[in-house]
């Protein structure tokens, strides 16, 4: 764990975008960071470890190493699943989610957050109606209507529902975003004679660059993850994400937890390494953020 | 005038999109639904043949659950692809979802009444079937049954009875069927030396002598406790009181059943975290020699540890004292069946090949295939090898029972079956009565069918 | 500004488009079935309010509007807290920044159910975690999902899934902060406690509002944790797994529709409330 306390107080020339004093408080800040961290990091190496286990081991010594580590469930996993193919699936179908999502909303946000229209809050209160909308209550009228154009089990009939499903959330987050960036870029920007559609993709689309990113994160997890959506439009072997994979492992058949966990961690282990890669550049886009003017 | 152009604006949206989608499967206001689809209504994106003579290229839906890890997945895909190769014109989709999936009856019903009908499916026999079958989205096959002696005959009798609906009509060909019963574990008798739960006394002494020594007794989940009351109150209202369900009033011995749930229960017959595991965790229990018995169906033992296994007999649940119940009762029978969907049969185009395909996957030598793969009672006439002892067992208690019954959830509502369900823990913590259970089921049944 | 009304409508309308039809109208048409009875969806029958009398005469859904907002209480507290908390902290170290908010946001990628998954082998009574380490120390087993602890117990992972979420959210709208801000406080010599409670708070203060709005929203579609760890049995019912039990297990979508249809009545009304409690100027730099 990093317990590299840093007391070397930072007054440089350099624009540094935050100073701040260290005191010996901050060895408890470490403390309780760290022991969170663990809390978020030990399940997900509990799953991996279990997933080189036979299910009646994970039953009873869940919580020791795998020292002989067994292929089994992976093998099965493989056989029950095209993963290759699933996985193509699932970035095709999110990835198209998270571009629909950012675009529609991100325009809709501009509008909400930087055009003072009557009817406004009316907008408001139904798109925070409408986060409330539960899945159950949704699914059958939107099977109907993809049967009926003919959407069913493609890529389409799965990228529609979820976009439609994340806008309100992401449209919310952004537009909080969008509201703090200041008056005077714009007013500036509009003395130069950008209309709004430039204003938008010059200035609005880089300065919000935070906001588009943690909202394509939790977009693409959220639509990576959605099980039931998944189970009932795209459920043919052709076209279905990885998700379902944990879907047909659980089957009426008792429970092999040893393949649960090889599952689970064939869902989550690609959409972490991918999160591990792109979280730097996350990074910079939250800094890039902070530094304004 | 301006503030309103937008919510307009959406409002018009609306109302051009249920404009363009509200008038199919929702009928106004009159409830059913007259919206015939067009005859070759094939969801598949594949161009739909044109109806010309036979030995054209036809493709085929065939919606199962022998998918994903079900057992007999993969026989299933060696039969459809047996047929492909006799018949190189058809193609097959085979389109299959796991049948404990709560999405899976949903889907099932929406594909159903939307036009987006498979060719073929595999489906519960039943009150799970009323909805589409009193609709007239399957066909009737007793007409094709009779033409048909050799594939008639293929059958059992008694299978081929016991998937007919309420009207009296057979929708769904058979393939494999299955029996619950009470699990034991003969080791565990023997090692506390108890006597095989035979009659009901005998049950209550193994459940104390085991409650005792620190073993789980019955290894029943409250949440899920399907077989728990399918058992109980056949036992005690025998099959004549159990078919009788809940809507014309409640059969006094339904309550004797539950109340031997809460006497079992007060003899610590249940697990200590009994409310909160599920079927499979409970399943697990027994398979590692946790638990002493258990109600299960036939498809479980294939899950169960091999010593576990080999040392395993079923019983019939006892006869409860007082009831109707003879002790010999057991619930099983063929719960699902091949439907074929109207439109198919409709479709000039499909029709021949579809019923062909039917016949196919029906015939003694697929039953047998399928059977081998999942331990099921085969619906034909033909032998299964490889079984374990206790699979045999269950056969014969199956030959010998004096009543084969299929459960009380294919007799009630499923929100009746739930209404008992979510009222068992209840029931054994003495926070109910069996018969405020009870009253409260049959409210929900009568809402649901009045 | 002069054509802005053009770009409005402009803006707006995909996005309305692509939600009116694939959320709204659904929505609606679930208005539309829960004044009918239906037996999966052949037989509608026509019952008037007659779901709607049973909603407020049904104990279970009673019971479980209770359980659903002991864990939203639970949620508010420790859920937008500790987010809050580790927010501030992360934002104000200076190694290992990076670390953390990536690690934090790790259960956030898991899914609800896989999470579920590992809390059951948590909480078993046979041999889960937390018994198993009780034997070894010689006491007595527990039974986690009891009455009265059930809810708790579900609530715990509820809780820690979505800390990570929240957490991104807030460090995100603290890095808009502008740093002068920050720098006229070093000015002032402002201790760093301080400079949190009277600065970072009130600067994010509508993102507070918009987490604790999710926050509420989440807690009324809560499913996977208590379908999957106790199966709403002990008291452990919630809106959202009931109204799944009425409308995907008993197939009976008159009635679920009409417990959606409460659900986002509720919903609403606690959000009005919430917002009301956080009223303030939002404030533009």
């Amino acid at each position: 764990m990093q317990q590299t306390i840093n007391s070397h107080v930072q007054t440089g020339p350099l624009p540094a975008r935050r100073s701040r004093r260290f005191k010996p408080g901050s060895f408890f800040t470490y403390l309780i960071l760290s022991v969170w961290a663990l809390t978020t990091i030990y399940p997900m190496f509990w799953i991996i470890n279990n997933s080189f286990k036979l299910s009646n081991d994970v039953m009873n010594h869940s919580f020791t190493l795998a020292l002989d580590p067994v292929m089994t469930n992976y093998t099965a996993a493989f056989d029950k699943i095209n993963v290759g193919k699933s996985y193509m699936n699932s970035i095709i179908m999110s990835g198209s989610t998270v571009l629909l999502v950012l675009f529609l909303g991100g325009l809709a946000a501009y509008v909400l957050a930087r055009f003072p229209f009557k009817g406004k809050r009316l907008i408001f209160s139904v798109l925070y109606a409408s986060l409330l909308i539960p899945a159950f209550a949704t699914v059958v009228p939107v099977y109907e209507l993809l049967i009926k154009w003919k959407l069913v089990n493609t890529y389409l009939g799965l990228i529609l529902p979820q976009t439609a499903g994340n806008l309100t959330f992401a449209i919310l987050v952004m537009a909080g975003y969008m509201a703090t960036i200041p008056k005077e870029l714009e007013e500036a920007a509009f003395m130069d004679g950008c209309n709004r559609w430039t204003m938008f993709i010059r200035m609005f689309l880089p300065m919000s660059k935070p906001a588009f990113a943690s909202t394509s994160i939790f977009v693409f997890l959220w639509s990576y993850n959605d099980l039931f959506s998944a189970l009932i439009f795209v459920n043919k072997d052709t076209v279905r994400p990885i998700v379902s994979l944990l879907n047909e492992i659980s089957s009426q058949y008792g429970t092999d937890f040893g393949l649960m966990a090889t599952a689970v961690a064939l869902t989550v282990i690609p959409v972490l390494i991918v999160y591990l890669f792109i979280s730097r550049f996350i990074e910079k886009g939250l800094t890039e953020g902070a530094i304004k003017g | 005038m301006k503030k309103s152009l937008l919510v307009s604006a959406l409002l018009l949206l609306t109302l051009t999109v249920s404009a363009c989608g509200g008038n199919n499967g929702n009928g106004g206001n009159n409830g059913g639904n007259k919206a015939t689809p067009t005859p070759s209504a094939s969801a598949e994106a594949t161009a739909a043949p044109t109806p010309t003579p036979a030995a054209d290229p036809v493709s085929l839906r065939v919606f199962s659950t022998f998918g994903g890890t079900d057992p007999a997945a993969a026989a299933f895909q060696a039969l459809l692809d047996d047929f492909t190769k006799a018949n190189p014109n058809v193609k097959i989709t085979n389109d299959a979802m796991s049948a404990n999936d709560d999405s899976f009856r949903t889907k099932v019903n929406t594909d159903m009444n939307s036009g987006n009908e498979p060719d073929l499916l595999f489906y519960f026999t039943g009150a799970d079937a009323d909805g589409f079958v009193k609709a007239g989205k399957v066909v009737p096959l007793n007409d094709l049954l009779d033409a048909d002696a050799a594939w008639k005959g293929g059958f059992s009798p008694s299978a081929l009875e016991s998937v007919r609906q309420a009207d009296g009509n057979i929708y769904g060909v058979p393939l494999t069927g299955y029996y619950e019963g009470l699990f034991v574990n003969k080791a565990l008798f023997q090692k506390y030396n108890v006597e095989l739960p035979t009659d009901y006394d005998k049950l209550k002494t193994a459940v104390q002598t085991f409650a005792k020594n620190g073993v789980i007794p019955m290894a029943e989940p409250f949440d899920q406790s399907h077989y728990l009351i399918e058992h109980s109150i056949l036992a005690a209202a025998g099959p004549d009181g159990q078919k009788k369900g809940l809507l014309n009033g409640i059969d006094p011995n339904w309550e004797k059943g539950l109340a031997a749930v809460k006497e079992l229960g007060d003899l610590g017959a249940f697990p200590k975290d009994a409310s909160t595991i599920d079927l499979s965790m409970a399943s697990n229990y027994f398979s590692q020699g946790l638990a002493a018995m258990i109600i299960e169906g036939s498809w479980s033992i294939g899950g169960w540890a091999d010593d576990v296994k080999n040392n395993t007999t079923v019983l019939p649940f006892p006869a409860i004292p007082g009831g109707a119940g003879s002790g010999n009762d057991v619930v099983g029978g063929f719960g699902s069946g091949f439907y074929l969907s109207k439109a198919t049969y409709d479709n000039a185009a499909k029709k021949d090949t579809a019923i062909k395909l039917m016949k196919f996957l029906t015939s003694p030598d697929a039953i047998q295939k399928i059977a081998t793969a999942n331990g099921g009672t085969p619906a034909a006439d033909v032998k299964i090898d490889g079984l374990p002892q206790v699979a045999l067992d269950g056969f014969s208690m199956v030959a010998k029972s004096a009543s084969i019954n299929s459960p009380i959830d294919s007799k009630v509502s499923p929100e009746t079956f739930t209404t008992l369900r979510a009222n068992i823990q209840k029931i054994v913590k003495g926070q109910t009565t069996p018969a405020k259970a009870l009253e409260e089921a049959q409210k929900i049944e009568v809402a649901n069918k009045k | 500004m002069k054509g802005d009304k053009k770009y409005i409508l402009m803006f707006l309308l995909p996005a309305a488009a692509v939600m009116s039809i694939f959320l709204y109208y659904p929505f609606f048409k679930s208005v539309y079935f829960s004044f009918y009875r239906t037996t999966g969806f052949f037989d509608k029958k026509f019952v008037g309010l007659d779901n709607y009398k049973r909603l407020f005469s049904d104990q279970m859904l009673g019971d479980s509007t209770l359980h659903t907002l002991e864990m939203m209480v639970y949620v508010l507290v420790f859920q937008v807290g500790i987010a809050l908390l580790l927010a501030v902290l992360v934002d104000h170290i200076k190694g290992g920044k990076g670390f953390f908010r990536t690690v934090f946001f790790f259960p956030v990628v898991i899914s609800g159910t896989a999470i579920s998954l590992l809390f059951v082998l948590f909480y078993n009574y046979q041999f889960g975690l937390l018994n198993h380490i009780l034997d070894s120390l010689g006491f007595e087993k527990v039974l986690w999902l009891d009455d009265s602890k059930a809810l708790k117990a579900v609530s715990v992972p509820t809780v820690w899934h979505y800390v990570g979420f929240y957490f991104v959210l807030f460090l995100t709208a603290m890095s808009k902060i502008p740093s002068d801000f920050y720098e006229a406080a070093k000015l002032e010599g402002i201790t760093s406690a301080k400079k949190t409670f009277l600065l970072t708070i009130p600067l994010i203060l509508s993102d507070i509002k918009v987490v604790v709005t999710l926050a509420i929203t989440g807690t009324l579609k809560v499913f996977e944790f208590v379908w999957v760890i106790s199966r709403g049995q002990s008291g452990t019912e919630v809106i959202g797994t009931y109204m799944y039990k009425k409308a995907m297990v008993d197939q009976n979508f008159g009635y679920g529709s009409t417990i959606a249809i409460y659900i986002v009545v509720f919903g609403v009304v606690l959000s009005l409330i919430a917002n009301r409690l956080l009223k303030r100027e939002e404030i533009t730099y």
